[in-house]
């Protein structure tokens, strides 16, 4: 019994300290969020909007969608055509330390994910994405932009594609509000791991935190932005009646 | 073949007639719970959480509602122990509330119901810092208490080896509306029954 409580210490004992992005806790005020791709080329990683798009769509899929005590869900919009080459060739801030967000690619209501060649903003190659809540007002996030490294000699051609959907999913935290972890298993740690399969603990706790989900209230909005075909949340509101009748049944019988 | 299912048919038949009606009484129990198996990347090596329990403290109480069909309703609460990393930045725990139906077969109990589960979340606020590529930056921590609630449907089973105690396990499905986020926790442990006599 000694061992077996000993054991259940230990592994109790897990680690969780997520961050926050920016210098307030911000967070999308409707936890339902449009992820839209710009429709310039990435012409040194060989990314057209296309396959940027499908690997967003599994990045908010396969990550940030899959969080179930959380409300977050990201939803792909469209490949956009407003002002393409402003996002592919602009710095993201117009001044820097401490960064004064570009105006020119300030985008409101959704997050916009583009390719950038411009070095102010890649200073390394080693940087392959960069992320910024340009528009934040009243602790909440009214747009983020998150650019993707496609200066000459950038590492995108050397990752597999499961990488760079990790890439983007992590971009993606920065972008809903989450700072880095120091935890290696969460995927806001600030560097790729090759074995990444999923959102860590640390994950799940800090997009909790920003968008908790909150049941029984939340449940129908929640429902009716889901596309994924599951049954519905009235699934176990009828198995609650059907209790409330046992229950009543056998007190009248009694 | 027959055989068989003719003993498989009596002893569905039989059994329900063993009767083991219990008082209405209180039990306590430890519980190693695993939240949201498969959801969770667990190290650098793309392990997930099908194994990865925390230990739960776990009380409820037995109603028993018709003793001769040996039904019962259970009220059920149970806490995980708050967790947090070693600088104590943010800590975490989980709250279970549930009412469940339950069916005494022999030395068996069934049980099935709702309930909800808070997810408490909670940091001192400051800031860490962290490596951020190619330098290191002052990250924001949380600050204050969030809650997170998720309807769920629970079950169990309850094996009494003696009268008193029982090896239990069960699981709590989430989100059965949503094909992304739906999810299974599990737990199993022990629980001593307070006062079980029949």
């Amino acid at each position: 019994m000694k061992k077996l409580l000993i054991f259940f210490l230990f592994t109790s004992l897990q680690a969780h300290a997520f961050t926050f992005n920016n210098n307030i806790e911000a967070r999308f005020e409707d936890p339902s969020i449009v992820v839209n791709i710009n429709g310039a080329d990435c012409e040194n990683s060989q990314l057209d909007p296309d396959t940027l798009y499908q690997m967003a769509y599994d990045a908010v899929t396969d990550y940030w969608n899959q969080v179930p005590s959380s409300s977050l869900f990201l939803k792909m919009g469209t490949i956009t055509e407003d002002a393409t080459n402003t996002f592919y060739t602009e710095p993201i801030c117009s001044s820097q330390d401490p960064c004064v967000p570009n105006e020119n690619i300030k985008v409101d209501k959704y997050i916009l994910i583009s390719c950038n060649d411009d070095p102010q903003n890649f200073p390394s190659k080693n940087i392959l994405g960069l992320t910024l809540t340009n528009n934040i007002s009243g602790g909440y996030i009214r747009g983020a932009l998150f650019l993707l490294n496609d200066t000459p000699g950038n590492l995108f051609n050397d990752l597999s594609r499961d990488e760079i959907v990790a890439v983007i999913a992590h971009e993606i935290g920065h972008a809903v509000g989450l700072g880095h972890s120091p935890t290696e298993d969460a995927l806001m740690y600030f560097s790729l791991i090759p074995k990444r399969r999923s959102v860590g603990g640390d994950d799940i706790a800090g997009v909790t935190y920003l968008y908790p989900k909150e049941q029984p209230f939340g449940i129908i909005s929640c429902a009716s932005i889901d596309t994924g075909g599951g049954p519905h949340f009235f699934f176990p509101f009828l198995l609650g009646l059907a209790l409330i009748s046992f229950i009543i049944r056998k007190v009248k019988i009694s | 073949m027959v055989s068989l299912m003719r003993k498989i048919i009596l002893l569905i038949v039989l059994l329900p007639l063993a009767s083991n009606a219990r008082k209405n009484h209180f039990s306590l129990g430890l519980e190693a719970f695993n939240q949201f198996t498969g959801k969770t990347q667990v190290n650098n090596e793309g392990t997930l959480n099908y194994f990865s329990p925390q230990l739960f403290i776990a009380s409820e109480y037995f109603i028993n509602i018709d003793k001769e069909n040996n039904f019962s309703l259970h009220p059920n609460i149970s806490f995980g122990i708050p967790r947090t990393n070693g600088d104590e930045n943010t800590h975490s725990m989980t709250i279970v509330g549930s009412f469940a139906a339950g069916w005494t077969l022999d030395q068996f109990l069934l049980q099935v119901g709702l309930g909800l589960e808070l997810n408490l979340i909670w940091a001192n606020g400051g800031t860490e810092r962290l490596n951020n590529g190619d330098t290191y930056t002052d990250f924001w921590l949380p600050s204050g208490l969030h809650t997170s609630r998720n309807l769920i449907i629970n079950f169990s089973g309850d094996w009494f080896f003696l009268y008193n105690w029982a090896l239990r396990t069960g699981g709590y499905v989430y989100n059965l509306e949503s094909s992304h986020k739906r999810s299974l926790s599990y737990f199993f442990g022990v629980h001593y029954h307070f006062g079980a006599e029949k």
